[in-house]
């Protein structure tokens, strides 16, 4: 990558950090907390698409 | 009378809630159609990597600024248009990049399909069990700032593992955020059909882009 496009890339994501971290923060303090089931249920997903990733990776 | 009452009130959320719904996929479906043209189009015109650079620029100019603004005006859904065609022709030099790999077609139809499954499969978990997801809001915000840094800190350090290792978390999080995206659709914590399609269709580019990088990695391309 040129240099200029990684200042130019690095640029954008310091302006989505900058954007992005209040937002983040009022959302971190205003959600309600997941029970440990709900949780549970996220995991399984979440292992359901790393699977599914897994998978699509020997198709290529 | 006041059971009729609370009936008339949850028939009428109901009928809002679905008509959000399907204002929200189709005005999705078009500028996914949409964004595909402008693609096609930075593809055919060779445009060079920069333009990806300039066009999330763009469009990151028009979320921001100028959709919160625009969003409950029918100018919002121009400002739509507007953001997903830039983030389209900002993909059309990626997809050059991958198209020109020995395997690059079948690496971008997998990563297309993948997109896809993943996409229908979320939406349709969470449409159908309703289960209310708001709880993952913290969790997402927060895994994605981490992404960002990390972003940050590999344009400069350059390694691929940890690359790899983004393209990897950033599909985990998009999947948590299909998931509470629509679980606010349907729980009234988003009201609006342009910001739902807006955030819609940033997770799913970023779910393609990721899935793009890993499947591209793991061909040893």
């Amino acid at each position: 990558m040129e240099l200029a496009s990684k200042i130019g890339t690095a640029a954008l994501l310091v302006a989505m950090l900058i954007f992005l971290i209040p937002q983040a923060k009022n959302i971190y303090a205003n959600t309600r907390k997941g029970t440990s089931s709900e949780w549970l249920s996220f995991a399984v997903i979440i292992c359901g698409i790393f699977f599914f990733v897994l998978i699509l990776t020997k198709f290529v | 009378m006041q059971g009729n009452t609370i009936t008339v009130r949850d028939s009428s959320a109901i009928l809002a809630t679905n008509k959000l719904i399907r204002n929200t996929y189709i005005l999705l479906s078009m500028t996914l159609l949409f964004s595909a043209v402008t693609a096609t189009l930075a593809i055919a015109l060779r445009l060079p990597p920069i333009t990806n650079l300039i066009a999330t620029g763009g469009a990151l100019v028009l979320m921001w600024f100028v959709l919160p603004r625009t969003a409950n005006s029918s100018a919002g859904i121009g400002v739509v248009f507007a953001t997903t065609g830039l983030l389209g022709l900002g993909l059309g030099p990626l997809l050059s990049m991958y198209l020109s790999l020995p395997n690059g077609p079948q690496i971008v139809a997998t990563a297309l399909g993948g997109t896809g499954a993943i996409f229908l499969g979320l939406s349709g978990y969470a449409l159908t069990t309703k289960k209310d997801f708001s709880y993952l809001g913290g969790f997402l915000f927060t895994g994605f700032i981490i992404v960002l840094l990390a972003s940050l800190l590999n344009i400069f350090l350059g390694i691929p593992a940890l690359s790899l290792t983004v393209s990897a978390a950033v599909i985990m999080i998009m999947s948590g955020f299909l998931l509470y995206q629509t679980s606010a659709m349907i729980h009234g914590g988003e009201t609006n059909y342009v910001l739902a399609t807006i955030g819609l269709y940033v997770t799913i580019l970023n779910l393609f882009t990721s899935l793009l990088h890993i499947l591209g990695f793991a061909s040893n391309e």
